[in-house]
């Protein structure tokens, strides 16, 4: 196998845990801020009642 | 950790292009050594998120800090994250130059490959294990134990030289590195840090939100 495929092979590997990785961190934080608005709007018509 | 992406990319690009090439009579994949401009900062910074985590398992174990507890989940995520960019990187190269990827009699190779199995236990027991205070003991006894692979890591290549290459920093009279070779690293080090604080930071944030929305459930339950 020609080197520039190794190299190649490494830096998309590298790129796409790091990239994979950073993603799925900022999708938790918008998908767990979107549960906390709706738990907090909830429990404030909870209380204004 | 855009600024971090940045400047860990511009170091891949110098690697590429601007860093010295290798002699093809002493190496056998003389261009497939670039490698290593990302393959050594990202060991670099796994070995700062393995100190993390020794830091949170400590103070957990040590003071009950929530804070450790904290800072431990975020840590071995991002061990987990830099010590795979290792050993995926490395088998790469280790097939280029040696012809085979992985020697089992190397223990720099497998101290590391210990390390990260480790950072894949903690990872996946974390989310797989109920959150209890016996839990917590013993995910803190395994960050602060594991974390002795990390100085047998770093030693290895300096008393048991196999097939992995010596040490290029502080390795005595036959060590050395070249000045552009060394200025890629570091900058590349200072990308992969500066992602790894930002990621970090995220990371905390999300746990925060967790930890509110756990409380506010309670409430209402």
């Amino acid at each position: 196998m020609s080197e520039l495929v190794y190299l190649a092979a490494a830096y998309a590997a590298m790129i796409g845990l790091i990239g994979w990785f950073t993603w799925q961190l900022l999708d938790r934080l918008s998908d767990v801020k979107a549960r906390l608005d709706a738990v907090e709007s909830t429990l404030n018509e909870n209380e204004q009642e | 950790m855009l600024l971090g992406l940045a400047t860990a990319g511009l170091a891949m690009v110098l690697g590429l292009t601007y860093a010295p090439s290798m002699s093809a009579t002493t190496w056998n994949a003389p261009e497939t050594y670039r490698i290593i401009f990302w393959h050594v900062p990202a060991a670099w910074t796994s070995f700062i998120a393995f100190g993390m985590l020794f830091t949170g398992s400590l103070a957990w174990f040590w003071k009950r800090a929530e804070w450790g507890w904290t800072l431990s989940g975020i840590a071995a995520e991002l061990s987990l994250l830099y010590g795979l960019c290792v050993v995926i990187s490395g088998p790469i190269w280790g097939a280029a130059e040696w012809g085979v990827p992985w020697d089992w009699t190397d223990v720099r190779l497998n101290t590391f490959g210990l390390l990260s199995a480790l950072a894949l236990f903690l990872v996946l027991a974390r989310r797989s294990q109920p959150d209890t205070p016996e839990f917590r003991d013993v995910f803190a006894g395994v960050g602060l134990f594991g974390f002795l692979l990390v100085p047998l890591t770093y030693m290895a290549t300096r008393w048991w030289q196999e097939r992995h290459p010596g040490p290029v920093i502080g390795g005595g009279d036959n060590s050395g590195v070249d000045s552009t070779v060394l200025a890629i690293w570091l900058l590349a080090f200072a990308g992969m840090v500066a992602m790894m604080i930002g990621q970090a930071m995220v990371s905390a944030q999300v746990q925060k939100c967790e930890r509110r929305l756990a409380e506010l459930q309670n409430r209402m339950d």
